[in-house]
């Protein structure tokens, strides 16, 4: 049986199917193509494939949401290295680049990268960490080290540059004259100031006497 | 033109529809075939109002001529029933009507090409091949209903959408190039598709009997 035959009976075939819809009443079957079939066919790829490159591109172009700070504590407890120190456990809700600003009871603020506090530390892209904060002033830390009062944690999805930080919080942070409610006010300013040029989340934390 | 059996009236019921469900037309042959009253005037009835709009969308710009061939072919038809030259086993009545019609149809292009009123260029290949060969209806029935169970999508033959696209499109008069804009295929894939089904169909046809 040739192509010749093949199609001929084919298209015998599909006159059959129309005598036997015209007998019946009811539409022709299945084996008469249409344009309309061909072109839903058409319209069908195409709506997946652009359905596909859409949600491809909407979530390349969807911003990163930011970490956030789920929980943060700080505590005065016994250390190896010393007889006492600073502990600070901070959770995040997925890996974070931290910064520690620490201010101390003379009001100068102190950039502490959570990487550069301790080796273990040393990729602080982490959603948990726990890192110590000496007892001020430290062996190694700057003479003019005091005990420290005040942290802030700020949380980001890129490490922000040591300049960018300390340009939002002044060294001092107050004068030196300054009463404790200017000090309050001081440090709501630099975590508002924080929050606002970082769109991040900021946590300020009082370390406990 | 002459229909032995059926009154004058039969033409002019035709066109009338009936409320009631219609019985299957295989049921009015099996009447027929066993001498019920007034069976072979309602299958004639039936036959009529089937083979008109078949006639009329092939004749559209000639109703005299479709109301002829519509006679020729029903008045064949009842003449083969009723001298047993159709077998209800072998294929449906519809097929063999068909095949009836087809052959009814052919007879009078070759008629008019005779008379070289119209070019044999105006028939498909296979209808001159059937000019020529002169397959018996029930055969060419038989075949035909063994295509058409090729073509059922669960058929042994299997054809893919894009294969029964291009078949049917092609037997309708598609070109491949419009085949493959329709698709959105290359033509060589529409090719590639086209020879792979007409193989599926070829052994499927094949395994039925018919090499």
């Amino acid at each position: 049986m040739d192509e010749r035959q093949i199609t001929g009976l084919v298209r015998a075939a599909m006159e059959v199917d129309e005598l036997e819809a015209a007998d019946s009443g009811q539409p022709t079957s299945d084996l008469h193509p249409s344009r309309h079939r061909s072109s839903r066919k058409w319209w069908a790829m195409w709506t997946t494939v652009g359905a596909v490159a859409a949600l491809v591109a909407l979530v390349i172009s969807r911003p990163e949401s930011p970490p956030s700070i789920v929980s943060a504590k700080i505590d005065w407890e016994p250390v190896r290295s010393a007889d006492a120190g600073l502990v600070l456990t901070v959770k995040c809700d997925k890996p974070a680049h931290l910064s520690v600003i620490a201010i101390d009871e003379r009001n100068e603020r102190w950039l502490l990268r959570a990487d550069k506090t301790s080796d273990s530390y040393d990729r602080y892209i982490l959603d948990e960490v726990q890192f110590t904060l000496h007892r001020f002033p430290r062996p190694d830390s700057p003479q003019s080290g005091a005990p420290i009062r005040n942290v802030f944690l700020v949380a980001l999805s890129k490490p922000a540059s040591a300049e960018l930080l300390l340009q939002i919080i002044p060294d001092p942070i107050v004068s030196a004259n300054s009463n404790g409610d200017e000090i309050l006010d001081k440090l709501s300013a630099i975590e508002q100031e924080l929050q606002r040029r970082f769109r991040c989340s900021v946590w300020r934390l009082d370390v406990p006497p | 033109m002459s229909i032995p059996w059926a009154p004058d009236l039969v033409l002019a019921d035709a066109a009338e529809s009936s409320t009631t469900p219609k019985p299957q037309i295989q049921h009015l042959v099996q009447s027929v075939l066993s001498r019920h009253e007034n069976a072979s005037t309602n299958l004639h009835r039936r036959l009529v109002e089937v083979f008109q709009r078949f006639w009329s969308t092939r004749c559209t710009d000639n109703p005299e001529l479709a109301e002829r061939l519509t006679a020729d072919t029903v008045t064949e038809v009842m003449q083969a029933l009723v001298s047993g030259r159709y077998d209800p086993t072998r294929a449906s009545f519809l097929t063999f009507a068909y095949a009836v019609a087809r052959r009814v149809g052919l007879r009078y292009g070759e008629w008019k090409a005779r008379r070289r009123e119209v070019e044999l260029s105006n028939f498909s290949d296979s209808e001159i091949d059937d000019m020529r060969t002169q397959v018996p209806d029930l055969e060419l029935a038989e075949m035909i209903d063994a295509m058409r169970s090729c073509l059922q999508a669960d058929a042994s033959a299997a054809l893919s959408p894009d294969e029964r696209y291009i078949i049917l499109g092609l037997v309708h008069g598609k070109t491949i190039a419009q085949l493959s804009t329709n698709l959105a295929m290359s033509l060589d894939s529409v090719h590639r598709r086209k020879i792979r089904a007409l193989e599926k169909l070829r052994k499927c046809m094949v395994k039925k009997g018919f090499p």
